[in-house]
């Protein structure tokens, strides 16, 4: 079976394809999104989701989350004594979603499309790539997300559509896109990005914004910097939501039994916090319209899909981008998931789909480094010379001519970039080849350098030199990759060794994280409750009684329900 | 061939009806394997787009569909020596908002750029920015006098903050932008910002392109605004990409070198030498290594030229003509010529090479392809850190007292290991060059402490004796030892002490004091030589003088630096003739 997988910052969700539609697929808490959070103890159990969400308040060491953020980088992550790379974690979301399929479906898939952000450069598809192969999937194919998107909301009634653009502000990545709907081919004429912004940094903002009044007497300023960090991003996650509800909220902060910081935050001072991040958002749109040629006028939708675009800041700025609202019809965190189902239908050739085609492009532009003489006789390095530009329609195959720059030479070695910059090291370096040329004055020997960029995704570059015909190719490989199927089998057993709850345990596990969160965040005689409530909890525990755990379970988590929806006061 | 008849690929009969060729794409998209079959996916995309095209051409031929804005901006003012083309309006303009920069356009001086306002914003929501300037002017207390102001700037009173920005930069040939008229202009860019960020995403391009445009086209009279400007439209994200637009592209120049001159001013600065040494007039002459390192020079010069080229053109060619010439040393006092050697080998290059080698403070130091891996290189430093300084000493630590040092070391194991030198001898490279530091450093002190290393210099100089009088001659000149003296493990772990002891003292780079090659000895020294040496007093004098045999100007030295160590007598002269050996 094909599935379907929006591997998010903040949440995660699996849709199938069944019966001519997407579907998406709960997990064992009934939510069908899954936070992008890993809990992990001493013993190895790990916490997946919401009760690792939970988890973060009593244990902010041995939690990650946003780690995303991190994929294709060598930033590692220390829980409970281990370590992890961004793409073990998301190894262990995948295998989480995976979990849910089979328990919906009763069998396990063993294929997945997963979508990664338009703008992800080459080393974070890989990465991303590399994370499912660890929980056991083969990657059919990386979609982008705002084409996934584009895909569910494009496919909601089948017709015809002038260009839109696909607004997609996620918890730590921006993408744009601009596309069009027509006889049922999804036709992407520009994407663009920015790979650092998302509602993370909407959180980061509001935390400094309160910070100085929200602890006038520096006691937050005294804690361990994770747990600091955690509480203030995990209050300023809740009221930023809370903010997208009403004019008027309030940031708090429980330090201990009797300690609770608060202050309240208006929508104007976070709009003028926000000023900054809520300006990088023009810069992608601008290039997506400048690189398709299509005028904001001409656009037919805004459509929004992402956590973040539910801020009212971000709305307000769209709305004054455009001079007209957003369309806010699709769900902003189902529509990924639910685009990529329809790309494993796709491509698994469902009957369904038949009709319908699907182009995409490749956002950023692939090149080589070259030298040039300078106007002094120098020699200027290091320049970058596009062969493939940015928001050319994929697969593509593109030729460009070079030639020696010294007598004699021997050699040419080209190196093999990604990005936009003038210079090439501020461009992503992806690989390098070097072909041996005939000895002849500068300049006299032609080198045809072409690059080849298939609809996955993978670049390969051929050499023909004319001179003596004479052809060299490389397929591009990361050096990720060249540690071999042994390293890859050997991260898998490590997360193997992980040991997961039973799904019954697990119930139990997620409801005493959920307790000990409700414990941290409240004080006074609501927080004796909640303890003695667990205490409770832990005692039925012990009776391995499955009626009387039931029994305890169900109780415990109406007094949660109880305490959360009637608010924090 | 299907440039001019696209529809052939589409198997279509040719047409202008874009559902049709739409629908024709579709379906040969659908019926192809996109993956298997590139060209031909490339050739039906163009045939598409070619087709499209047509179409759009033939509805615009109709003359009752003419578009409004293709009658509304005049040709040929788009300016022909920057390939930026005036924005296109989405809104028909209204009367008087399309002006032409008439004066420099019939002088034919200097690119005309923006010639073309943005539409004169017509919305109440954008006129109440007209009033905010109005207001503005009335209430900022250090505005007193604005309007006197305007009157001799010889402005019309309520031109939209556009008119007024282009009137000031434009109507004015001076190439500088006086105090007052900055003022005004920096207040109305500042009301351009305002009306951009309110407004709508097209209409921000077009005030961003209309305003890169003026900017770039009035340099410099326009250089105090570039830095405000640039941060409002984020430039700097856009100018080092290869598709930035030119305008932006010429402003990002200017501000960085802006950036740079007024960063490399301060003393501190890594390059501040080098560029001072640039800015003089005339050519330099044969002592300019001692005012900045060639590998600065060439670092300033090829940035320069690399970034902001026009920057060159202010600098005195002759200047940087005779830096690319070499430098013919003439004798000159001893001791100077290794401390040239040594400022000379300082220099890093390009820091943004394709490999490099990253230093304790976050310097990247460039290697080619024949130097080594970074990796072996960093552990070769270190073991020849260790080596010198002795164990348990490393490049970090060395680099947080002496960075000058820790440079030179780094630059010096790298071409060495480049050149296929082996690992002892690196470390005997770098053992002599700490030791020539370790003089240097030890000559600025007094009192014991140079006593002390007074009494090192004399054993080293002994072992060297010992060797040849060549060695002892070189060991003399250069405080270095050659690789066939022999040093006992007792100086050794000596000299490692000196050396670490010195580490955090600088090197001196002045080296006037020792410039002033007569220095008194006193007759009692004198005597003391003589009789030691048993040598006539002529070949002694001649000796000091460095002339004679090596071994007797060996000799002689070595007795001096002897007898100089036990001699009680005035400190200072003690001090300056331990100080000169």
């Amino acid at each position: 079976m094909l599935i379907g997988i929006d591997l998010g910052t903040t949440n995660s969700a699996v849709a199938i394809w069944q019966d001519g539609e997407a579907r998406l697929v709960p997990a064992a808490s009934g939510e069908v999104l899954t936070p992008s959070a890993i809990s992990l103890d001493e013993d190895g159990h790990n916490w997946i989701g919401t009760s690792a969400l939970d988890r973060r308040a009593t244990h902010p060491g041995d939690t990650a989350t946003s780690f995303k953020r991190a994929m294709g980088s060598r930033t590692v992550f220390s829980l409970a004594g281990r370590d992890f790379q961004a793409e073990d974690l998301s190894a262990l979301v995948l295998s989480a979603l995976v979990r849910d399929v089979e328990s919906l479906t009763g069998c396990k898939p063993a294929e997945a499309v997963i979508t990664v952000p338009a703008y992800f450069n080459d080393r974070q598809r890989k990465a991303t790539r590399q994370a499912g192969e660890l929980a056991g999937l083969t990657v059919r194919r990386l979609i982008n997300e705002p084409t996934a998107a584009a895909l569910a909301f494009g496919l909601q009634d089948k017709g015809d559509r002038e260009p839109f653009l696909v607004f997609d502000l996620g918890g730590g990545t921006f993408d744009v896109s601009i596309v069009e709907m027509f006889d049922g081919i999804v036709e992407v004429r520009a994407s663009a990005g920015d790979n650092r912004l998302g509602g993370d940094d909407f959180d980061t903002a509001l935390a400094s914004l309160v910070r100085e009044r929200l602890d006038p007497d520096k006691r937050l300023a005294a804690l361990a910097p994770a747990r600091r960090d955690t509480l203030l991003l995990r209050a300023a996650r809740r009221c930023r939501e809370a903010l997208s509800l009403s004019n008027e909220a309030e940031f708090f902060v429980t330090l201990d039994e009797e300690t609770r910081l608060s202050t309240l935050v208006g929508q104007d001072e976070f709009e003028a916090a926000c000023a900054p991040l809520l300006d990088r958002l023009r810069d992608p749109i601008v290039r997506a319209l400048r690189d398709s040629a299509i005028e904001a006028a001409e656009l037919s939708e805004i459509v929004l899909v992402g956590g973040a675009t539910r801020m009212p800041v971000v709305r307000k700025a769209i709305t004054r981008l455009f001079g007209r609202f957003p369309n806010a019809t699709v769900h902003p965190d189902h529509a990924v998931a639910l685009g990529a189902a329809i790309q494993a239908g796709l491509a698994g050739r469902d009957a369904a789909l038949e009709e319908i085609r699907i182009t995409d492009v490749c956002p950023y532009t692939l090149g080589v480094e070259v030298a040039e003489p300078d106007a002094h006789g120098g020699l200027q390095r290091g320049l970058f010379s596009p062969i493939i530009e940015r928001n050319t329609p994929v697969p593509v195959s593109r030729v460009q001519s070079y030639s020696t720059l010294s007598d004699g030479q021997t050699q040419i070695e080209f190196g093999i970039y990604q990005g936009e910059a003038r210079e090439v090291v501020r461009n992503i370096r992806l690989g390098e080849i070097r072909v041996p040329v005939p000895s002849r004055p500068a300049g006299e020997v032609d080198v045809e350098v072409r690059f080849s960029y298939d609809s996955s995704g993978l670049l390969e570059v051929d050499v023909h030199i004319p001179l003596d015909d004479s052809r060299h190719n490389l397929v591009l490989v990361e050096e990720e990759d060249r540690a071999g199927p042994e390293d890859l089998e050997a991260r898998r057993a490590r997360l193997a060794e992980l040991k997961l709850h039973p799904r019954e345990e697990m119930q139990n596990q997620a409801l005493i994280a959920r307790a000990e969160r409700c414990y941290e965040d409240h004080i006074g005689a609501m927080r004796h409750a909640i303890g003695r409530w667990i205490t409770h909890f832990a005692g039925a525990l012990d009776t391995q009684d499955p009626h009387v755990i039931r029994e305890a379970r169900d109780r415990l988590s109406a007094n949660l329900d109880g305490i959360e929806t009637s608010g924090p006061l | 061939m299907t440039d001019r008849f696209p529809w052939s690929v589409l198997q279509i009969a040719p047409t202008g009806d874009r559902r049709a060729i739409r629908k024709a794409y579709a379906d040969a998209i659908k019926a192809m394997d996109l993956d298997a079959d590139v060209e031909g996916y490339a050739r039906l995309r163009n045939a598409r787009d070619l087709a499209l095209q047509h179409a759009r051409l033939e509805e615009d031929a109709r003359p009752d569909a003419g578009s409004p804005e293709a009658s509304a901006v005049p040709e040929g003012h788009s300016g022909p020596a920057w390939p930026l083309a005036a924005p296109r309006l989405s809104r028909s303009l209204s009367e008087g908002s399309v002006r032409v920069s008439a004066l420099r356009h019939e002088d034919g001086h200097g690119p005309s750029f923006g010639t073309v306002f943005p539409d004169r914003p017509s919305e109440p929501g954008v006129g109440a920015t007209l009033e905010l300037d109005a207001n503005q002017s009335l209430s900022a207390p250090t505005l007193l006098g604005y309007g006197e102001i305007e009157a001799a700037l010889g402005l019309i009173p309520g031109q939209s903050p556009f008119e007024r920005l282009e009137s000031v930069l434009t109507e004015d040939s001076a190439p500088h932008l006086e105090e007052p008229a900055r003022i005004v202009a920096s207040r109305a860019l500042a009301a351009v910002i305002e009306d951009a960020r309110s407004a709508d995403i097209s209409r921000q391009e077009q005030v961003e392109n209309w305003l890169a445009g003026l900017l770039a086209g009035n340099w410099p009279r326009s250089a105090p605004l570039l830095e405000q400007a640039t941060r409002a439209f984020s430039w700097q994200d856009e100018w080092h990409r290869f598709d930035a637009r030119p305008p932006v592209r010429f402003i990002g120049a200017q501000v960085r070198a802006e950036r740079f001159r007024s960063k490399v001013q301060d003393p501190a600065h890594r390059y501040h030498r080098a560029w001072r040494e640039l800015n003089r007039t005339g050519p330099a002459g044969p002592f300019r290594g001692l005012r900045a390192s060639r590998e600065d020079v060439q670092f300033v010069l090829s940035g320069i030229r690399a970034n902001f080229p026009h920057v060159e053109e202010e600098l005195d060619p002759a200047r940087i003509e005779s830096w690319n010439k070499p430098v013919l040393w003439p004798r000159i006092v001893l001791g100077l010529c290794w401390l040239l050697l040594l400022l000379h080998l300082l220099g890093v290059s390009w820091p943004f090479g394709p490999r490099s080698f990253q230093t304790p403070d976050g310097t990247r130091i460039e290697l080619s392809d024949e130097a080594p891996d970074p990796k072996v290189l960093g552990a070769a430093i270190d073991a020849a850190v260790a080596d010198s300084f002795g164990k348990g000493h490393d490049l970090d630590w060395l680099w947080a007292r002496d960075p000058v040092l820790g440079e030179t070391i780094v630059i010096r194991v790298r071409d060495a290991l480049q050149s296929g030198k082996g690992e002892t001898q690196v470390q005997r490279l770098v053992a002599n060059f700490v030791r020539q530091a370790t003089y240097l450093k030890g000559r600025t002190l007094s009192g014991a402490p140079l006593e002390e290393l007074g009494r090192l210099r004399l054993d080293q100089l002994r072992a060297a004796r010992n060797d040849s009088p060549a060695a002892c001659l070189s060991a003399l000149n250069t405080a270095q030892l050659p690789d066939t003296t022999g040093v006992s493990p007792g100086l050794r772990t000596r000299e490692r002490e000196a050396a670490a002891r010195l580490a955090s003292l600088p090197l001196p780079n002045d080296d006037a004091a020792n410039n002033d090659a007569t220095i008194h000895i006193p007759g009692a020294l004198v005597t003391q030589v003589l009789e030691s040496t048993g040598l006539p007093e002529t070949t002694v004098r001649a000796a000091l003088q460095d002339e004679g045999p090596e071994a007797v100007r060996c000799t002689v030295s070595l007795i001096l630096l002897e007898v100089a160590l036990d001699w009680d007598g005035d400190a200072a002269q003690r001090t300056a003739i331990l100080r000169s050996l």
